[in-house]
């Protein structure tokens, strides 16, 4: 968790750095969506290895 | 001692190599491991295997190096999806969500999926770790490095100076001008796989002529320094690493070709294809020798290192070497993104004040066969085995009979080629033996060429130009000389990928190849991969004998075993 | 209960023209997973004779998953070869829970095939009915050795009984979290093509204005370089953004 921390720190210097301020609140939203996506599992991996019926 | 691990993936590619006291240890592409080719996912298994290679806990490593800065990376995503507003709007959400919902924390995953502690995880720059691995890992000890590939974090190409120990970069030039993805997109458009195909649009080359080059000036400008710019408007100038093509393409060169439609090179239509793979091979040669030129001008060495995915093509580097005004051409083996993860270590052990490591000379980086393994496992699968007590003879005598041998020996090869430590051997003056290879065991268009091995000692009698600086790692092509008669390795086009073999660079081949001489008069063999189709190169013994129970090869040499079924 | 509406679907589901070379696709892509896990556990199984039983299953899957493909392409060219990727069955379910897992995958494999077997023999594609009979005989192989060996494993018929009910509900579970999961990706997509939609133009002109000083710096370094190329070149990129 502090290490997340840290990577979030480096991207905000990142992008401090280039000038992109005006980029900013939208990564801030971006990143929440993509916690709350990690949360709920929507991008692990899933195989949809079945011998499906339909 | 100083411990540091070098990663690479995410995109494709994964790969861990381990530096030790400035010594390359062992290397391991992941997808050896996990037998899913091309394999991008973060390579653990491949960075635990190393450790356990070389008896090492997690906890000693001092330091961990991923390949790319993965900040710079969601930034260039970003901005460049944002910049075509709004054609990119299908792209956007998978590329946020691969972005920040996995990429950009790669760091962290490392550190919790390797148990290493966060503070030792740091990132290196994508064409820097080429430029380290091309330059540290060649006998030069000063060269002008060339980086050529997709994209990195926003540099497609870049241009450094090395010397001794430093790296310095002098120019590059950015996404989405880039030749990787040039070549890329029409490898798509030829009705290939990205990232796979484009060897196959290096063979097919050949049987076209370059007479597309009218069209081709619409689509990428060269300008006589080196530089040069794609016309935007024909690729689909989306967010994602892979850059596709767009309509106007197809309204320029004529319809795309489908894919795995069986070729036919006697036919009009893929003949156009070819004429087009040619034009494409000969404006990619044409940039690269600018590039080359650019970099012999200003650093005014006389040695030049090239990485990066475009350094694969082994055609280019042929002319680069002929005709860029460089004495001496090195090519890193595992050019590609592999190669990062090597690039990466090395730039961590230098930074803790580590020496340069040692000149590669051979590429068995990875992981030994276990012959005891293998014998029980051949005999518990009903199979025939005996040793050997000369092993280069038996199989000399094999392939020189006709015979298609795998052969499995050492530490598997770092790179997409195989050189000797999981090659398949056939006689390369027998098309039969060729034809049945490429049909029945490897299962490949027709076109394709098979690339020979040869004692380094005799290179030159058969081939023009060998040996040199890359035809140890097979990363160039040399015409073969008149009079020798070798058609199942000599390409339509009279060149071959050849592989120079010594003691120091395969041992065992070498002997293979000596014990060939004795017989046939010639220390050369046909040299393919031993891999069956769509798989990646076999790496341990159970790999090599699912092969052989399902593929009618003739024998499995693993050690000093000869295994029939 | 399964096998009943597999009865009720089959027919319809192969009429759909198109359908049917993409489910065979789907299931060279379900022999190529398969393929790979059978791998991973040959290459952790601490057992020899395993070792050599999994390393043919996964043999026969390869075969099988390239005859799907080509027959797939025959109905319907174009279709890649099957790539697969993993969940590491093996690592997460340990051995004896994996080899009740791939046991009930090739049971449930070779009931679907006997079906369609049938199916495509009263419709006359003796072809495709062939496909499904070859591979039938190495599913029922493949049903029976996994029994055994789950039987040996468990340590008895009841153990091995109990694995099989386990594992049928961890599948329940992942079908579950499948579900939520396609609801919570679709959910993101939503959202962020929204937000593309909002955010996207007020972006677009930021990037525009504001490029920083590095983008330029390309070749300018080098000597008879040419100073104005690094301005062409960044004025194409914004060329092509234009709608």
């Amino acid at each position: 968790m502090i290490g997340r921390l840290r990577t979030v720190g480096a991207i905000l210097r990142h992008f401090a750095s280039r000038q992109r301020w005006f980029l900013l609140p939208l990564l801030f939203v971006l990143l929440l969506a993509g916690i709350l996506l990690v949360a709920t599992g929507g991008l692990s991996y899933v195989a949809p290895f079945v011998y499906s019926i339909f | 001692m100083s411990v540091v691990l070098g990663l690479s993936g995410e995109y494709h590619d994964a790969a861990a190599a381990l530096v030790v006291d400035g010594k390359i240890v062992v290397a391991i592409q992941e997808e050896r491991l996990s037998r899913i080719k091309n394999d991008p996912s973060l390579p653990i298994d491949a960075a635990r295997a190393c450790l356990k290679f070389a008896n090492i806990a997690a906890g000693d490593v001092d330091r961990v190096v991923f390949y790319e800065n993965p900040v710079a990376k969601l930034e260039r995503v970003l901005t460049s999806t944002l910049r075509v507003f709004p054609r990119a709007l299908a792209q956007w959400p998978r590329a946020v969500g691969a972005q920040l919902g996995s990429k950009v924390w790669v760091v962290d995953r490392i550190a919790e999926q390797l148990g290493v502690a966060r503070s030792k995880v740091t990132w290196t720059e994508h064409h820097k770790a080429h430029a380290a691995a091309a330059f540290y890992c060649s006998p030069y000890p000063s060269a002008a490095v060339l980086t050529v590939d997709g994209v990195g974090e926003e540099t497609s190409t870049a241009l450094w100076h090395g010397t001794d120990a430093a790296l310095a970069a002098l120019g590059s030039i950015d996404f989405p001008h880039s030749l990787g993805l040039l070549y890329a997109a029409l490898t798509a458009y030829l009705g290939f796989e990205v990232n796979e195909g484009e060897y196959k649009v290096m063979g097919l080359a050949a049987y076209g002529q370059p007479c597309m080059r009218e069209s081709f000036a619409e689509i990428v400008q060269l300008h006589g320094d080196g530089t040069f710019e794609l016309a935007l408007p024909y690729f689909a100038h989306h967010a994602d690493t892979e850059l596709g093509f767009g309509p106007a393409l197809e309204r320029l060169l004529g319809p795309r070709r489908a894919p795995h439609r069986p070729w036919d090179l006697t036919s009009d239509d893929d003949g156009r294809y070819a004429d087009i793979a040619a034009t494409l091979q000969q404006v990619t040669e044409e940039a690269l020798l600018a590039l080359a030129r650019a970099a012999r001008r200003t650093t005014g060495e006389r040695a030049l290192c090239l990485a990066g995915g475009v350094a694969l093509n082994a055609v280019a580097n042929a002319r680069i070497a002929r005709e860029a005004g460089f004495e001496r051409v090195h090519v890193h083996p595992a050019a590609g993104d592999a190669g990062g993860a090597l690039g990466a270590a090395i730039l961590g052990a230098l930074e803790l004040g580590d020496p340069r490591p040692a000149p590669l000379r051979s590429a068995a980086l990875g992981l030994p066969i276990d012959t005891a393994a293998a014998a029980d496992l051949a005999r518990e699968l009903g199979l025939t085995i005996r040793t050997s007590a000369n092993v280069a003879d038996e199989t000399a005598e094999l392939v020189a009979g006709g015979k298609i041998v795998a052969f499995c020996q050492g530490r598997f090869e770092w790179g997409p080629r195989a050189l000797g430590q999981r090659s398949i051997l056939a006689d390369p003056a027998d098309p039969e033996s060729r034809e049945r290879l490429n049909r029945a065991i490897k299962r490949r268009e027709p076109f394709r060429p098979f690339a020979p091995a040869v004692l380094r000692e005799h290179a030159s009698t058969y081939f023009d130009g060998a040996p040199d600086d890359m035809t140890p790692f097979m990363t160039t092509v040399c015409p073969v000389r008149d009079g020798h008669d070798l058609p199942a390795v000599r390409h339509v086009d009279g060149s071959a990928r050849v592989q120079t073999v010594d003691d120091a660079s395969a041992p065992e081949l070498a002997g293979v190849l000596r014990a060939l001489a004795a017989r046939t008069g010639r220390p050369i063999a046909l040299n393919t991969s031993f891999n069956g189709a769509g798989e990646p190169i076999i790496a341990s013994e159970i790999d090599a004998l699912g092969f052989l129970i399902s593929h009618p090869i003739d024998a499995l040499v693993i050690g000093d075993l000869v295994v029939t079924r | 209960m399964r096998r009943a509406l597999v009865r009720v679907v089959t027919p319809l589901v192969w009429r759909v023209p198109g359908h049917g070379a993409r489910k065979l696709m789907g299931f060279a892509r379900a022999e190529q997973g398969s393929r790979i896990d059978l791998l991973h556990a040959a290459q952790r199984t601490p057992s020899l004779a395993r070792r050599a039983l999994y390393l043919r299953h996964a043999v026969d899957e390869t075969r099988h998953a390239g005859m799907f493909w080509r027959r797939a392409n025959e109905l319907r060219p174009g279709f890649s070869p099957p790539v697969a990727d993993t969940e590491r069955l093996f690592e997460r379910l340990g051995e004896t829970r994996f080899l009740a897992f791939v046991h009930r995958g090739e049971q449930r494999g070779r009931q679907q095939f006997e079906l369609y077997a049938k199916h495509f023999a009263a419709r006359g594609d003796s072809r495709t009915e062939a496909l499904f009979q070859a591979i039938l005989v190495d599913e029922e192989r493949h049903e029976r050795y996994t029994r055994e060996l789950l039987v040996e494993l468990a340590g008895s018929e009841a153990a091995a009984r109990t694995e099989l009910r386990r594992v049928a509900l961890w599948q329940a579970w992942r079908m579950w979290r499948r579900a939520g999961r396609t609801l919570a990706n679709g959910l993101f997509v939503l959202a962020m093509t929204a937000l593309y939609l909002v955010c996207g133009p007020i972006a677009a002109i930021g990037s525009r204005l504001r490029r920083p000083k590095q983008l330029a710096k390309r070749w300018k370094e080098l000597p008879e370089a040419d100073e104005r190329v690094p301005e062409r070149g960044a004025r194409l990129g914004e060329e092509a953004g234009l709608p």
